[in-house]
């Protein structure tokens, strides 16, 4: 082999190490792995599942003996891959969500000569649930995406990967400000659209709603998805104003119901 | 006799070693991977539109942290909004420059470097398909993707008319090498954080899958009598993952791995709304390509194609 030969193969050597301690994850709570209620309604789940448990727990655990192993070489391999952009995290759909998820921002507008009132939006997801999903879906995808790392990022900052009493009384200030984009970009949509000259925003909400997805082999019944499709069809109609009586705030984490959709407030700022 | 069989040996897995890195084969798909890859760029940068929406400070963007960093620098500045908008009209100039073939190494390396920045930039809208294609572009940066099916190719037959009888110089198989070994790493990667998941392992993570309502495509959810398809379709994804790596290693197994992967991913764009995934990934599968069966692809393009020498039966 030639110097150059020689040269190249240590790097690549380097790098395909680097890559590949990077794909490996640290252990996280979270994140266990533990042997699962065996499915006893679907047969191949019934026969595959008992399969898969055991070999899940043994790779988890080799994985963890690595992590290990290689803990002393892991600074230089996250500098190298921060600096490369070359991080190897691909859980896609690893988890996915049980639920169908929703966000919607609300507005307290406050006028020298009026009421405050409020209004609220449906901004997640950003195409229609009743429609097929095809050309400008490619666009708006980005703009789900946008929402999906917003909250993941916001949940970890505020929880620190564990489920913790929330304190209603909670600040803005005490919050992680990775829900602060989605505020402020659509909080200027609306001032921009929707405002006369003398009104402004007094306070935004970014809300968090979920609703059931049946498990596999049920479905939800006629009554349950009318009167999801009613919500949804009232905010695809445009942003719901409520100007007929004064504006009540929810108390931070608080919940409220609409048809089988939980929205809980997640995210505020008082202007 | 024991010292020279030894001696013997460790020869043999230099040379095999060098083969497997150093083989010399030909431009073409390192020149398909850069029009690929630079189609999907610029098909990514329309998705990120409008271009207040992610690239200027007021719209979908993190808020940006006091640190030392060039961003936190750019902003005290006043220089944030303008960044971002330089950072889109570089992208796209490199993405398009990648796509035509001009000035292909350095448009690799401007969609390289633009792609690492935008991650910096703004993280919220970027799903795997762009951690993918700056992975891929990181292996592209160290070939020469222009010296076939590209205007730098076409421009030097104009000005030495004598090239266009020249056979394409040929390259070291290494940085397509390395672009195998990262997607196998990615399948790997995915199949094992799939095993992890206990809906994966309990059969139902393809139903909760294809019922999100962000990302499913059709309005109507898969009915209770077909719920076999997706538990099915729920194992033969995990056990496709993670074999993918070891599939590739054997030309008979890489096909089956391949042709699997492509029904996947086909699937999923019928499916599932998830912006150029599915067509990246299913774009590198060109590094999984014989290199001289790709030379002989497009053979309008009046590139002269390589006789193989011996075509590498493994990845």
């Amino acid at each position: 082999m030639s110097k150059s030969q020689i040269v190249i193969s240590l790097l690549l050597t380097a790098h395909l190490a680097a890559i590949t301690l990077a794909a490996i994850p640290a252990p996280d709570p979270a994140f266990k792995v533990e042997p699962i209620q065996h499915p006893t309604s679907n047969d191949i789940a019934a026969t595959m599942t008992p399969l898969v448990d055991p070999l899940a727990i043994r790779i988890k655990s080799v994985e963890q003996v690595l992590w290990k192993l290689t803990l002393p070489i892991r600074p230089l391999v996250a500098s190298y891959t921060n600096i490369t952009g070359l991080q190897q995290y691909w859980a896609m759909f690893s988890r996915p969500p049980s639920s169908e998820q929703y966000f919607r921002v609300r507005y307290y507008v406050a006028s020298p000569s009026r009421r405050t009132w409020t209004a609220t939006e449906l901004v997640h997801p950003t195409h229609r649930h009743d429609r097929v999903r095809l050309l400008r879906s490619f666009r708006d995808s980005y703009e789900d995406k946008a929402f999906d790392i917003a909250f993941s990022s916001f949940v970890t900052a505020r929880d620190h990967g564990k489920p913790r009493e929330i304190d209603p009384a909670t600040r803005p200030e005490q919050l992680p400000d990775d829900l602060a984009p989605i505020a402020r970009y659509y909080g200027r949509r609306f001032r921009e659209t929707q405002l006369l000259s003398d009104e402004r925003i007094i306070r935004t909400e970014v809300w968090h709603g979920t609703a059931p997805i049946p498990p596999p082999g049920e479905q939800l019944s006629p009554v349950a998805l009318d009167a999801r499709d009613t919500v949804l069809q009232r905010y695809y109609a445009g942003p719901i104003e409520d100007r007929a009586r004064d504006a009540t705030k929810t108390p931070y984490h608080g919940a409220v119901q609409e048809a089988d959709i939980t929205w809980v407030l997640e995210y505020y700022e008082e202007q | 006799m024991k010292g020279s069989v030894h001696q013997f040996d460790v020869s043999a897995l230099i040379e095999r070693w060098r083969r497997f890195w150093f083989e010399e084969i030909p431009p073409h798909p390192f020149a398909l991977l850069r029009i690929l890859m630079g189609t999907l760029g610029l098909l990514g940068l329309l998705g990120l539109t409008p271009i207040s929406m992610f690239w200027t400070l007021d719209g979908l963007t993190p808020i940006a942290g006091g640190g030392l960093g060039l961003k936190s620098t750019l902003i005290r500045y006043g220089l944030g909004s303008l960044t971002g908008e330089l950072l889109f009209a570089t992208l796209f100039a490199g993405f398009a420059a990648m796509t035509v073939g001009y000035k292909s190494g350095l448009a690799v390396a401007i969609g390289f470097m633009g792609s690492v920045f935008q991650i910096r930039w703004n993280r919220l809208p970027l799903s795997s398909a762009h951690q993918v294609l700056t992975s891929v572009l990181f292996c592209l940066v160290w070939a020469d993707t222009g010296a076939v099916w590209s205007l730098d190719r076409w421009l030097e037959r104009r000005r030495r008319p004598a090239a266009a009888d020249e056979p394409p110089p040929t390259q070291p198989i290494w940085p397509l090498q390395m672009i195998r070994y990262q997607i196998a790493l990615i399948y790997l990667n995915s199949g094992l954080w799939k095993l992890f998941g206990p809906m994966w392992r309990e059969g139902s993570a393809l139903h909760y899958a294809l019922n999100l309502n962000a990302f499913r495509r059709f309005a109507h959810v898969l009915p209770p009598q077909l719920e076999w398809a997706a538990t099915l379709g729920t194992y033969v994804t995990l056990f496709w993952e993670i074999g993918f790596a070891f599939m590739v290693l054997h030309p008979k197994t890489r096909r089956v791995a391949l042709v699997l992967g492509v029904l996947f991913h086909l699937g999923l764009f019928l499916t599932l709304e998830l912006g150029p995934f599915s067509w990246v990934m299913i774009a590198s599968y060109v590094a999984f390509v014989d290199p001289y069966r790709v030379s002989r692809w497009f053979s309008w393009a009046r590139e002269k194609p390589i006789a193989a020498t011996a075509a590498p039966e493994s990845v």
